[in-house]
């Protein structure tokens, strides 16, 4: 604890905000809430399956913004060494509204303090507020369509990024935003990311959070999202990265017909620790929400997932549907699953499921007994085990580079 | 082409093939028939490699080669092939690109060229039609939520595309209502030409009504007790295992 303290005492003129009182009285309430409940443990439930040493392991280093990096693509930002770079190109669209954090967090208490009981208080998202290094605001405006790609990709070795973004998708639009995230060369970097995603009347999300970092990296991302009516969240997030990551993603229905499915698969090897956590808050009657997650272990790698499903007294005709799965492909590898229901309404439709397993024997003889090798016929029904995770998202371009990254992770196991 | 000598297989040291001998040659097709728990299924189990069977003693010769030495894809490689009593489900996986995936590996293992993606497709459309398989189904994955009748026209869908040259049939004519056993084995004798031949293991006379062996062989407690022509299943269906003596 003493050392959040110091590392934020010693670097406080470089975090993003400094200069702004509310949010320096925010941060202190933070750090004086750590001090007060401690740093996470495993005896508290929430972290039980968690891999501390990522989670407490506290970094900062300033992140220099170089204004000479060019980017390559113009419907895309760059997150390079912790710092964005967005094209002028997007900086002038019409249709939508793109902002450095640096620039609009002034208008933006509203956003850090909003509804405190919808932000589940989270050690990773407040260490996210106090060591903010940079972030974007993005809003949609109403009634139009738009794909946005955010390439996260540090260069420099040690990197420290703690990145917030607020993205809004106005009344009647359809956002595609793909978030991908590479690293090959640079070593030892830790990101910690925190969205929020604010979907308004009739608006769509389809969100794709593709990681792919190498085994040095540290990645931890958190999303709190909010559902107004008739809206839909679809996100997919793939992950096959990392020598530790944890993801948690929590959505709130907060208007009539919104729906969210939060689908996930992840593939990990050797020593990797690959944590999913989805939650969604049923506030109003009629809507849906389905988190379905697949995992591909092997080697030593752990993977958790755990899933929530909250339904409030007035969410009446709730459709909530949980399933993690998972194929287990060493004797050294390990999955910690575990789904909840907390249901206060009575006339509501509530499911999950749960298997964790080897590939079918009679499956791979059948493949076999038509000439596949036996690599062939397990890869071709590991493919075929996460196929329909895939099937809700339109993003061709999306889908085929995680195909492509499996058929990659495939060919090394 | 098959020759299976003194074959003895266990599976967890229950003797299930005991002291099993076979010659099927080439363009014949050999019925075999046996009550349940006589070991069929084990012999064509046993025929394709599967795992969990101890071979005690015996050879299995195909093309004159050791069929034991080989794994089960070079079996199938070498031209073997079986027609599953319960063909598995595959969610997610979808026929065409599995089966020329096969069909591929096949070809590779020949040394012969592999076919491209719009030859495959015309090929297996053309097969499909000719047993009665719409172009709607080649579009599901392989096995999944299929009826019976469904699951085994797909079998021998599979057999028309790999062009085996040895084909067993475990029991194809089980779960199949009478339209779909004519199709089925319209498919079969479509296949069928002097060069390959078929081992067709089955209960019952029915499926040989319209697939005619030249042999049958009554299996019982793991080895043959008497071997005949197609009237053997003829008198087998009037008097019933318990009756026929070796």
């Amino acid at each position: 604890m003493d050392n959040i303290t110091d590392i934020y005492n010693k670097n406080k003129k470089n975090i993003l905000g400094n200069n702004l009182i509310w949010l320096e009285d925010f941060r202190n309430e933070i750090i004086n809430g750590i001090k007060k409940e401690g740093l996470p443990n495993k005896k508290n439930e929430k972290w039980k399956y968690s891999d501390l040493n990522n989670i407490n392991n506290i970094r900062y280093k300033q992140n220099i913004f170089d204004k000479t990096v060019k980017k390559q693509e113009i419907e895309s930002i760059d997150l390079i060494d912790g710092r964005f770079y967005i094209s002028e190109e997007l900086k002038d669209n019409e249709n939508i509204s793109i902002q450095y954090l640096n620039d609009s967090i002034k208008n933006l208490k509203n956003y850090f303090y909003f509804k405190k009981n919808l932000f589940i208080p989270d050690f990773a998202t407040d260490i996210n507020t106090v060591f903010l290094s940079d972030g974007l605001t993005i809003s949609l405006n109403e009634n139009k369509s738009f794909c946005l790609n955010i390439n996260y990709q540090n260069i420099t070795n040690e990197i420290t990024g703690y990145i917030r973004n607020i993205i809004k998708v106005c009344k009647g639009s359809k956002l595609i935003l793909i978030e991908n995230f590479t690293n090959t060369e640079s070593r030892e970097n830790s990101t910690n990311i925190f969205n929020n995603f604010w979907l308004e009347k009739d608006s769509t999300l389809e969100h794709y959070i593709i990681q792919n970092l190498n085994f040095s990296a540290n990645l931890i991302y958190s999303s709190v999202s909010f559902c107004y009516e008739n809206s839909q969240f679809n996100q997919l997030s793939f992950q096959s990265g990392s020598r530790s990551v944890k993801n948690q993603h929590t959505t709130n229905l907060l208007g009539a017909n919104s729906s969210v499915n939060h689908n996930g698969i992840y593939f990990s090897k050797k020593k990797q620790f690959i944590e999913n956590q989805t939650s969604v808050n049923h506030h109003v009657a009629n809507c849906q929400s389905n988190q379905i997650y697949k995992g591909v272990l092997t080697d030593e790698s752990t993977g958790v997932y755990l899933s929530n499903t909250k339904v409030e007294s007035e969410a009446q005709k709730t459709q909530g549907y949980q399933l993690s799965r998972g194929i287990l492909l060493s004797d050294n590898c390990k999955l910690n699953t575990k789904p909840e229901l907390k249901i206060n309404a009575d006339d509501v439709k509530c499911s999950h499921g749960s298997t964790i397993g080897t590939i079918d024997d009679n499956q791979t003889f059948y493949l076999q007994s038509r000439g596949l090798d036996k690599n062939q016929s397990e890869n071709l029904l590991i493919k075929a085990f996460y196929k329909d995770v895939l099937k809700l998202f339109t993003n061709n371009k999306s889908i085929e580079k995680i195909n492509h990254i499996v058929e990659s992770w495939l060919g090394d196991r | 082409m098959l020759e299976i000598k003194n074959l003895t297989v266990s599976v967890e040291n229950k003797i299930i093939l005991n002291n099993f001998s076979l010659n099927v040659k080439e363009g014949e097709i050999h019925a075999i028939m046996g009550p349940n728990g006589s070991g069929k299924s084990t012999l064509s189990n046993v025929l394709c490699g599967k795992e969990g069977y101890e071979i005690k003693q015996g050879e299995i010769k195909f093309k004159n080669k050791n069929l034991i030495d080989l794994g089960i894809d070079e079996r199938s490689h070498l031209g073997l092939f079986l027609a599953f009593q319960y063909p598995v489900e595959l969610p997610g996986v979808s026929i065409t690109p599995f089966m020329r995936t096969a069909l591929n590996s096949k070809l590779k293992a020949k040394g012969l060229k592999e076919i491209d993606y719009i030859d495959f497709v015309k090929k297996i459309k053309k097969a499909a039609s000719f047993l009665g398989i719409s172009d709607e189904m080649l579009k599901r994955s392989v096995n999944d939520g299929f009826s019976g009748g469904e699951k085994k026209r797909y079998e021998i869908l599979q057999m028309t595309l790999l062009e085996p040259e040895l084909s067993i049939m475990d029991e194809t004519d089980s779960g199949l209502d009478i339209d779909a056993l004519k199709a089925v084995s319209k498919g079969v004798n479509h296949l069928k030409n002097k060069k390959n031949s078929l081992v067709v293991i089955t209960h019952y006379q029915r499926l040989l009504n319209y697939i005619v062996p030249d042999f049958v062989h009554i299996l019982v407690d793991g080895n043959i007790i008497r071997s005949g022509d197609k009237n053997l299943a003829v008198e087998l269906e009037q008097k019933g295992y318990e009756n026929i003596h070796g």
